[in-house]
């Protein structure tokens, strides 16, 4: 692709992630807001793939589009069943001043902490690594990943993070679960 | 003049986009057909046969009367959505059939790459695929919402909530297979699959892959024995209860398009795509590509038709599950079941060394 055409790919997927984003919460129908924020996912997932992170574009989709959405969905679906008369009431104008405020002093913060390092390391990429075919395909981020496990830091927080998602499973099974003196009643 | 048109890439493109949406949007009609014929043979009936022969304008008759019916919108509904769902259900099926390769012209670079016939080829095509067929319920369940009725709104919900269940499911059992294939190259697995004798399909080499893989397509094409979403004896007509006419008839088509793509799916990975066991059709590479192209294309199209027919078959002799019968299933067998392939599939390729490439 020429880079004039990923360039504008680029600012068109930037305005409609931007768009959406803001109607996700300037909507007061939870329903409306939960089909944008997927639609949101597609321009969120393009951006991904136009930084040549396919991957991670794809499973945007697939995890957060396909799974954790339904999800969502599906539980405000149960909790709101009305189309008209469920809407989220407004909030006052004190609250609302007290946001934006807020929201621009966290705004200013990440963008301090988060851009410089951000775009130190991408300066710091050897420009040979992102041309590579296959770069960002999973081929190549599992050679990142699991290459050489006994010494790759990678790998050992790959392997940490999923012990701490399993964790959190038995944890959210256990909380739900139901104490023997809630049901000593009915038994 | 034409010819030259014809080395643009992008024209080849846009001819490959309206070939794979006509072979779907012809597809549907054929199945509406064929289920109606295969429904009525099972229950001793003749079936349609008044409009054309054997019936088979019998879609046709019944879009035309679709289209007269009354424009029906239901009272105090989110009217956006309510159009938007049935559009939403059909499109991911349009969409995910554009990823499989449907045959090959050898040695025709200009198709596709070693001539694959498929509007795109892509590495992860498999992962892209899962992604786009993971939001076809996304339709049912905010038009059935969107109907303000009780019923529908309880189709959607239960569409939902299947499709988290069996998704998980099939992403497992997806996972075993490319541990075991190395790639997610659609192509390539259909490749891998062309060999001497039958048994280089994967449905033989990974049968509990392929069993896993077949019970969740089932559940996520909302297709008895796992039509919940539309039980009619419990839900009047489950999510489309409200929609008439031809958004009645989108969520027909989204249905039937879904059918027909999950059955390619199911082609392409476990039963050889457009390939037959060389033993069998060796002889056909000596004839121009054309011919080897047409005779690949009418191989993957008799698989699928024949898995369809398998669908329906099921559906009319099966009956529905319970919705705890539904949920237990997935969540206390299936899943397991799933987790137990992945494990045996790795012990397999680690030190029984008999099917790995």
């Amino acid at each position: 692709m020429p880079p004039q055409l990923i360039d504008i790919l680029f600012a068109l997927a930037a305005i409609g992630l931007l768009g959406l984003s803001a109607a996700v919460v300037l909507i007061r129908n939870p329903v409306r807001s939960t089909l944008l924020l997927i639609l949101s996912f597609l321009p969120t997932a393009l951006l991904y793939i136009l930084m040549q992170a396919p991957f991670v574009g794809i499973l945007q989709i697939l995890v957060y589009g396909g799974a954790i959405m339904m999800l969502f969905t599906f539980v405000i679906m149960m909790i709101n069943p009305a189309p008209k008369g469920g809407e989220i009431p407004g909030e006052d104008a004190k609250i609302r001043w007290k946001g934006l405020v807020s929201t621009l002093v966290l705004l200013a913060v990440a963008g301090i902490i988060v851009i410089p390092p951000v775009y130190h390391a991408a300066m710091a990429l050897p420009p040979a690594a992102v041309g590579k075919p296959g770069f960002g395909g999973i081929a190549s981020l599992a050679e990142l990943i699991f290459r050489d496990p006994a010494n790759n830091p990678l790998t050992v927080s790959f392997e940490l993070i999923s012990f701490l998602i399993l964790v959190g499973i038995i944890a959210a099974l256990n909380f739900s679960r139901r104490r023997r003196s809630d049901i000593s009643g009915d038994a | 003049m034409i010819l030259a048109l014809l080395q643009n890439p992008l024209i080849i493109a846009v001819i490959k986009m309206l070939a794979a949406i006509g072979i779907v949007m012809s597809a549907v009609p054929m199945l509406v057909w064929m289920e109606r014929k295969v429904s009525a043979r099972f229950q001793r009936r003749i079936g349609p046969n008044r409009v054309g022969p054997l019936g088979l304008l019998q879609s046709m008759a019944d879009a035309v009367k679709l289209m007269w019916k009354e424009d029906f919108f239901p009272r105090n509904t989110d009217r956006i959505l309510f159009l938007a769902g049935p559009v939403m259900a059909f499109l991911p099926g349009v969409i995910s059939f554009s990823l499989i390769p449907i045959g090959q012209a050898p040695g025709n670079d200009l198709l596709g790459p070693n001539g694959v016939l498929a509007v795109s080829y892509l590495e992860m095509g498999l992962l892209v695929m899962m992604a786009v067929s993971s939001l076809a319920s996304y339709g049912i369940a905010f038009g059935g919402w969107a109907s303000n009725n009780q019923y529908s709104l309880l189709g959607g919900i239960r569409s939902s909530a299947q499709l988290i269940s069996y998704e998980i499911v099939m992403g497992m059992a997806v996972l075993a297979l490319a541990m075991k294939t190395g790639t997610l190259n659609l192509a390539t697995i259909v490749e891998q699959q062309r060999g001497a004798a039958l048994p280089a399909w994967n449905i033989f080499l990974e049968p509990l892959t392929f069993l896993l893989f077949l019970i969740a397509a089932f559940a996520e094409t909302n297709r008895a024995p796992f039509d919940l979403p539309e039980a009619e004896q419990e839900l009047v007509g489950g999510y489309h209860t409200e929609y008439t006419g031809m958004r009645y008839a989108w969520f027909m088509l989204g249905e039937y398009a879904g059918l027909w793509t999950m059955c390619s799916i199911l082609v392409t990975l476990f039963l050889g795509g457009w390939t037959l066991p060389t033993a069998w059709l060796g002889w056909l590479a000596n004839f121009p590509w054309f011919v080897v192209a047409a005779a690949s294309f009418a191989i993957f199209i008799a698989k699928v038709v024949a898995l369809v027919f398998f669908f329906m078959w099921v559906r009319w002799t099966l009956p529905r599950f319970r919705w705890d019968q539904l949920m237990k299933l997935g969540w206390t067998v299936l899943i397991p079941l799933a987790l137990a392939n992945i494990l045996f599939t790795a012990l397999v390729m680690e030190y029984g060394g008999w099917y790995v490439r």
